[in-house]
Order: structure tokens, then sequence, then C-alpha cells
């Protein structure tokens, strides 16, 4: 009974505009109370961001974001994009997608793509002409793909986590990564169809589809026009590669470059207003990192009361053949994407579902690819899913209007979940 | 009946790795022989957070206790350091001999500081290991780029009491690290060296045990003396057994990891006799000022040596 | 009063100040770390340290900032349908809650200091835990104080909102979000 009433209460202020911070601490408190735990250990949970792997990529891809978009550099990501893959129907979106998985499969799954590259992804798609709907969807929904490609973090934990089990079936990091490339691809290809599916009637503007073919000049100019902002992405990747710096570091050099180049040599951006752009970019951060925060109190009263075990211990209990199990798997892998973190959901749950699933005959290498394409789909799950807050709050819209935005482009990739789910070969192709 | 308890423990060790199975073999035989009024509940895989996270859960009471590497025990009992001495065990027999000896009065000493010690297992010793040249003497060393853990201020202060500048970074950035050349030295139990797949860039160790670790099961004191005597007893009893198997089983996977290693074709490099006195003279100035600073007992050491003489000349005969 | 205005707008600033610099500092060790591994072959072993406790740092201090505006991540799907008594009322309760939340946490964030004080543990360097921790409640004490005054001018309907958060001052936002909610 008093569980309904505070549920209702705190549905009601949730209603009301309560920020989500509070309405998840007051769970977190809830929940301890009832464990009779001492109400410290909230502060303590706070505290344990510090421990959060690759963090330190939020703030700093989040500045870097904002520079560019104070600058120009969406104006020539669409002339450079439509020089080059002019010739492709919707090839921004394309690049949209192309550019979001990349960018999560290296900043791991904290929502920072959209933070940091809708800044200057969705301004680029809305000059080209895509409706605003459109392109909020895009860009929520596509910062979420890219958690099945290396190097994952997310990805390679979970076959750290499985090679430490004792299941008589060694699966490898590399495994992993090539089951994680034709997924992506599906999801890829499936929002792309549909956006040019979905841009049929409504002809973008004529100005940027002029240059259909690639044109040598135009192409030049484009070129030379982002010449300074064309190197970044190698200078991070041959950064990386040849042991300059290293991954978690590899933000500090783009906060730096793009800071360097937007000041000092297009001058786009000044001096002067530098601080207020720390301030908006990193009051964005406080936002997103005050929830974060406050959802590791909540998933550990939830570790604690081992709520997560008990929920899959009565799926467990109603399965008979592999076909339930994954139809109940891929329910509770959503519900479990949208509440926990989730670096704690595959600590937690995989050597619970790996040993079950085998007895199904599923491959630890697929179940490890459900289990992401799930939590990665998890995020833009309304009600609750992390990505659609935090789209709402970067692009200062209702979270109703990004729940309209994304729907469809959230069914498509459940479909493709369904389709990862339930074809193995498709993860197994390059393995088996 | 009496109200059950429940242990809390916490631990770092993953779900369905050796430790955890043999510790809740343990938990279960104790819930059976307490007739259900002592049970563990665990959290494996770090997800109580790292082990200055856990301690502090267990300071506030959520957490009872956990499976944590001795050294994050250190404060309630600075005499551990004892075990972690550099290049102080020659071998596995010198260091087993020392246990034997000196194993009660280490827990004791923790028991003072609060924790009640329910298990100890080793996780055995560190070895350098290097990518790119092969290691004999300290002179080589300092040419490297020596990894070390961050934050990691003892081992810094060993480091360059060696001469070796050190190139500080996280435990996830090590395997990259190695890849890239960004650090091309670690120290690293064979075991571990494996599960964090370190072995893949390591082309050399020297073959030269440096320092010894132990993983430690723990009850705060408080929580364990509301415990009746005989449950006590139990949790002891078998508890301690549990460790010993778990003890066992580590040194064989030590050894064969080594061999696992050799076979990788990684080559052991054996220092000279001289090299050999060297590092030790550069070890025992890095191991007297633990002393001189007053972390370990002066009483302890000596009860050591006494103990490694013993052992090392019965060898001799 | 006068004072107590003019004290509020330094502590402003103050707030505005540490955000920017805990983000320049944080900026300059994450590059600092890279040029010394690569040229002097050496780093800060504090460094990986000092960067985690610090993005701790700046998402608080940001969340700080967020709560000048009400400007936290919220569902906020109905208020618009009632009459503009409730209207106050319920933005009332939503804002008391908000800052009862934030003092609980504030409270119990000032244990977890003092526990830390006493149990004296490094956090990186010479810099102890408690130290670290202490943003916390800080924090978490300020945005209730603020909450509250929301709480309390949303029942009273003052302009003086405005003197005393001296938000309109510095962000036209808040008039924008006041007129559309
Ligand atoms: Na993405
Ligand atoms: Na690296």
């Amino acid at each position: 009974m008093i569980l309904f009433v505070s549920i209702f209460i705190l549905l009601l202020l949730a209603w009301f505009g309560a920020p989500l911070f509070t309405l998840i601490l007051s769970v977190s408190i809830l929940g301890f109370i009832s464990q009779e735990i001492d109400l410290t250990v909230i502060p303590i949970e706070l505290y344990r961001l510090t421990n959060t792997p690759l963090l330190l990529a939020l703030p700093l891809f989040t500045f870097t974001g904002y520079i560019m978009s104070e600058s120009n550099t969406s104006q020539r990501l669409v002339r450079l994009s439509s020089a080059f893959f002019g010739w492709l129907p919707s090839e921004l979106v394309l690049v949209t997608l192309i550019t979001s998985a990349l960018f999560t499969a290296f900043t791991g799954a904290t929502g920072v793509t959209i933070v940091a590259l809708g800044a200057l992804l969705y301004p680029a798609l809305t000059r080209t002409g895509y409706t605003e709907k459109f392109s909020l969807g895009l860009v929520t929904t596509s910062g979420s793909l890219g958690l099945l490609l290396p190097p994952s973090l997310p990805l390679i934990l979970y076959v750290v986590i499985v090679q430490q089990m004792d299941l008589g079936q060694s699966i490898t990091i590399k495994q992993a990564f090539l089951a994680g490339i034709l997924p992506t691809l599906l999801m890829i290809m499936v929002l792309f169809l549909w956006s040019i599916w979905q841009t049929r009637k409504h002809p973008l503007n004529k100005q940027t589809r002029q240059h259909s073919r690639v044109n040598a000049k135009e192409l030049f100019s484009a070129v030379s026009d982002a010449i300074w902002e064309i190197p970044l992405p190698f200078i991070v990747l041959g950064g990386i590669f040849s042991g300059v710096f290293a991954v978690s570091e590899a933000a500090a050099v783009t906060a730096l470059y793009i800071m360097i180049v937007e000041i000092f040599i297009y001058k786009e951006v000044s001096l002067k207003k530098l601080p207020d752009i720390i301030i908006e970019s990193m009051t964005m951060i406080g936002g997103i990192i005050m929830i974060l925060a406050c959802a590791l109190a909540m998933t550990n009263y939830l570790i604690d009361a081992e709520i997560p075990i008990m929920l899959f211990d009565w799926i467990q209990s109603h399965v008979d053949s592999q076909i339930t199990f994954l139809i109940l798997l891929n329910i509770f892998l959503l519900i479990l994407g949208a509440i926990l973190d989730i670096f704690s959901a595959i600590v937690i749950m995989s050597p619970l579902i790996v040993p079950v699933a085998m007895s199904f005959g599923i491959h630890p290498v697929h179940l490890g690819i459900i289990f992401l394409a799930n939590m990665q789909l998890g995020y833009l799950t309304p009600p609750v899913g992390m990505n659609l807050f935090i789209a709402s709050y970067r692009f200062k819209k209702p979270i109703t209007e990004i729940y309209q935005s994304t729907i469809v482009m959230m069914l498509l990739l459940l479909a493709c979940v369904l389709i990862i789910t339930y074809v193995p070969s498709l993860s197994l192709f390059f393995i088996t | 009946t009496a109200q059950a308890k429940t242990l809390k423990i916490a631990t770092l060790s993953p779900e369905g790795s050796d430790w955890m199975q043999k510790m809740r073999a343990g938990a279960k035989e104790i819930k059976q022989k307490t007739s259900g009024r002592v049970k563990f509940k665990f959290y494996p895989g770090g997800v109580m957070g790292d082990d200055s996270a856990v301690l502090r859960k267990i300071r506030i009471g959520q957490l009872k206790g956990g499976a944590l590497p001795g050294g994050s025990l250190l404060k309630a009992n600075p005499n551990y350091q004892i075990y972690s001495l550099l290049l102080s065990y020659k071998n596995q027999g010198e260091i087993d001999y020392v246990r034997q000896h000196i194993d009660s009065e280490i827990k004791k000493g923790f028991e003072k500081g609060g924790f009640v010690i329910i298990g100890m297992a080793e996780s055995g010793f560190a070895y350098a290991m290097s990518s790119k040249q092969a290691i004999s003497n300290i002179t080589q060393l300092r040419q490297q780029k020596v990894w070390i853990p961050t934050n990691d201020i003892n081992f810094q202060k060993i480091l360059k009491s060696f001469g070796v500048t050190a190139i500080p970074l996280p435990y996830g950035d090590v395997l990259a690290g190695l890849q890239t050349g960004l650090i091309n030295t670690v120290a690293m139990s064979p075991i571990g060296a494996i599960a964090l797949q370190w072995y893949t860039q390591i082309n050399y160790i020297i073959d030269m045990p440096l320092l010894y670790s132990l993983g430690i099961l723990t009850i705060d004191k408080k929580s364990f003396s509301k415990i009746k005597p005989a449950d006590q007893k139990i949790i002891m009893d078998v508890m301690n057994k549990a460790f010993k198997k778990i003890n066992a089983q580590n040194k064989k996977h030590n050894k064969e990891s080594l061999e696992v290693l050799a076979a990788n074709g990684i080559e052991f490099i054996k220092p000279s006799e001289t090299e050999l006195k060297e590092w030790q003279e550069y070890a025992d100035k890095a191991n007297q000022k633990m002393v001189d600073t007053g972390t370990l007992d002066p009483k302890l050491v000596e009860k050591v040596k006494k103990l490694l003489s013993e052992y090392r000349s019965s060898k001799h005969k | 009063m006068k004072f107590f205005i003019n004290l509020h707008k330094k502590l402003l600033q103050l707030e505005r100040f540490l955000l920017v610099s805990a983000f320049l500092t944080t900026l300059f060790i994450a590059v600092l770390q890279i040029i010394l591994r690569n040229i002097f072959d050496t780093g800060i072993i504090w460094g990986d340290s000092f960067l985690r406790i610090s993005v701790l740092w700046i998402g608080m201090l940001g969340a700080l900032y967020a709560s000048r505006q009400n400007n936290h991540i919220s569902i906020n799907l109905g208020v618009n349908f009632l009459p503009k008594n409730y209207f106050r009322i319920i933005k009332f309760i939503v804002h008391f809650f908000t800052a009862v939340i934030c003092m609980l946490v504030a409270w119990y964030g000032l244990h977890l200091v003092i526990m830390e004080y006493e149990y004296a543990e490094m956090a990186f360097a010479k810099i102890p835990v408690w130290l670290s921790v202490a943003i916390i409640p800080i924090v978490f004490f300020i945005m209730s104080s603020r909450y509250f005054i929301f709480a309390i001018l949303e029942l009273k309907g003052k302009s003086i909102a405005n003197e005393i958060t001296g938000v309109i001052a510095e962000n036209k936002n808040f008039i924008k979000s006041k007129s559309s909610s």
C-alpha cells in the first residue's frame, strides 16, 4: 500500500515538473530506508561517479561540440558531405548515422554523442531542409548506435566477464567486435532507408541539392574551406594508434585542437566568449552528471535488494523453450537498460544470463550482442529512456516532442533488435 | 528462532570465478551448519565499487565485509606490509614457510584494527614484464617506459629509489598502452597478465619474484561479534578451509601460468649474481625505509629474517 | 538587505569563476599529462585521480549553475490546464519537495565528509578524500536553499525573485521559461 502511494506521488511530482534527479533520489531514499541502510550511502554512491570509466570525455567533448556550434562548422560539414556524397540520396543522414555510431563506440554510452555531435548535426540537418521533428528524431536515435562496434567499452566488459566464467567455451574480444558489425550495419541501413522513404514527398532545399554529381571544383573548395577541421579525426585516431595518447585522453586533445582552430584560425569564436561557452556547456553537463550520479545510488539500492536477480529468477521459472526465453529476455533487458546503468547491468546480469542462455543453445557472443542491442534500445524506450531526456534537455524541447519524433525510429530499431535476436547468423556470420 | 544474520560481502572477483565458487560453497556449508542462522550474500564483480567504496560501505554498515586485496586494509594493520616487501622472498617455499609462522599474528593485527579475517589466499608473486627489451639489471630498467598504477604512491616511491621515472596510467589503458608503446614495462602476477591479456604484448620476464600479494576475506569486527561464538567458530573453520583450497589452487595456477607464458614464447631473463646483488641492495634500502618511517614493526622484520635464514639453512643441508 | 544582495551577487560570480576554472584546469592537466609522457617520459602520479574527481566537481558545479534557473532535466507534462492559483500551489509543492530532498542529501553528505575526515584517506597527492567529497553537501545545500526560495516565491508571487536569485540580470532564459510555463 505504502509502495503504491509513494509511486503515485512520485509520478504526480514528475508530471508537474520535479527535477528528475530528485525523483531518482527519492526512490533510492525510500529503498534504502526499507532496507534499513544508513542514508550516507547516497553521497557515497554519488562520489562513486569518480570511478565511472571514460567520464572525462563527457565534459570535454560537450565543450568541443558547443564551440563548434558557435562557429560555422556545421555549414562546412554540410557542404563537405554534399560535395563528396551529394550523389547519394539523404547523404547527410548517412553521415549522421555513421559518425554518431563511431563516436558512441569510442565514448561509451553516456549520451555524450547527442550532446556533443547533436550541436553539430542537428543544425546541419535542419539547414539542409529536414524537418525539425525528423532531425531531432534522427540525432536522438543515432546517439545510441555504436555500442556494438570496437572499441566499445561495454562490449569489452561483457567479454572480460564471460571469459572469467567456467563455461567450457571461451570467447574473445575480437569475436565480439566482429559479431557487432552486421547488426550495426542492419540498424544503420534500416534507419537510412526509412529516412529516404520519409523525405520522398518533401524534397530538400534545392540549393543543397545542386551538386548531385561530384564536382571537382566544389570538392576542392569545400575541402579547403574545412581544411583545419578535417585533420581532427586523423589526429585523434593517429594519436591513439601510435600511442601518443590513450583513448581516454583523446577528448582533451580534441577540445584543445578545436578551441585553437575556432578561436585563433577561423576566428569565429572570440576569446572573450569562451567563459560563456564553458558555462553553457558545463551547465548542460551538470544536469546530465547529476542524473548519472543519482542513478548510481538507485542502482545500488536495486543491487543491494537483489531486484534484478529476483526478476530474472522469475523469468527463468516461466521459460520452457528458446523462443519464450528470448522473448522474455528481450523484455527484461529493455527494462534493465532503462533503469540500470549499463556497466552495472552487464556486471550483475551477464554471469546469470549467460549459463541459462547457453543451456537454450544460444552462443555467448550472440548473447552479448543481444544484451547490448537491447540496452541500446533501452536508452530510447519511452517513457524513461535516458537519451530521450538528454535530447529534450539538449535541444530545449518538451519531452513529449522527443517521444513523438523518436517513436517510429525506435520501433524500427526494435524490429532490428528482434531480427538480431532471432537470427543468430547475423551476429555469428564472421565467427563460425 | 534467533534472528538470522545476513553477512553482506562485496568483492572485485567476478561471479563464476574460482574465488566466488569456493566462497559460495563455503557460505552454503555455513548456512547448513548454523541451521540458517548465518547467511552470506555476495556482491561480486565490483558492483559495490572499488576497495575504498567497499570499506566506506562497511563503515556505514551497508556491507558487513569484503574479499579484498590485502593492501587495501593496510590502515587496519600496517604490519601486513611484511608480505609485500620487495624481493624478500626468493621463491614459493620461502613465503609459504614464513606465512606458516606469522599468518596468525598478522590476522590478530587486523582484528585489532577492526577487521576479523576469515580467509587469506595468495594472489601470488608479481614479476617485471617487458615488451621491448630484455631487462636483467637496474640500468636497463631505467631506460624503459615503466607503468605504474595511477595514484599508487608507495610503488612510485619504490621506483624512485631505483632511479626509475614511471608513467602512471589507469589499469584500463595498460593493454592498449603496451600495444602502442606508450609503456613497455609492467609488474604483474602471471595469472593477472593472462586474465588481463597483457601477456599478448609481453616478450620478456625477469625471472625474479618481485613482491607477493594476498586476497583477504574479512568481516567487520562489530558485526562479527554479534554472532554467537559457536557460529563464529563455524564461520572461521569453514571459510579458512575454503581459503586454503583457494590458496592451493592459486599457487597451482600461478605455476601453470608461468608455463603458459613460456609456451607463448616469452623469454625468462635470469639476472647474473652481481645483478641480483644490485637489485637486492636497492630493494633492501626501499624496505628499510618502511621500517624507518615506523609503518612496519622492526621486531616483526627481525622475526621474518630469522625465519628466512632458518628455512634457507634447512634447505641447504 | 542591500548588503545581502551584494554578497549574493559576489557569490554568484564566485560560482561562475569556480566552474570556468575547474573546466580549464581539467583541460590543462589532461593535456599536460600527454605532453609530460611524450616529451619527458614521465607523468603526474595523481593526474588520473585528479581528473576523475574534477569531473565530479564540474558536474556538481554545473548542476548548481543549472539550479539558478530551475533548469534541471524534468518531465513536466501538465500544468497548463490548471487555474493559476492551483498552478502556484502545485509549483510550491514541487519546489518544496526538491528542496527537502536536496537538504537530505546535503545532510548525509556532511555526515560522509565528517566520516572521511576522521578516516583521513588521501584522494590524490596531498588532497584528502573529505575535501573532494565536500563538494556534494555544499552543492546540495545551496541547491536546497534555492529551491526553498523558489517555493516561497511561488506562494508570494513577488518579483523580488529576481533580486534574490539574481538570475534575471544574468540570464534572459529565466524570463522565457517563466513566461512559457
Ligand atoms: Na551513436
Ligand atoms: Na591507450
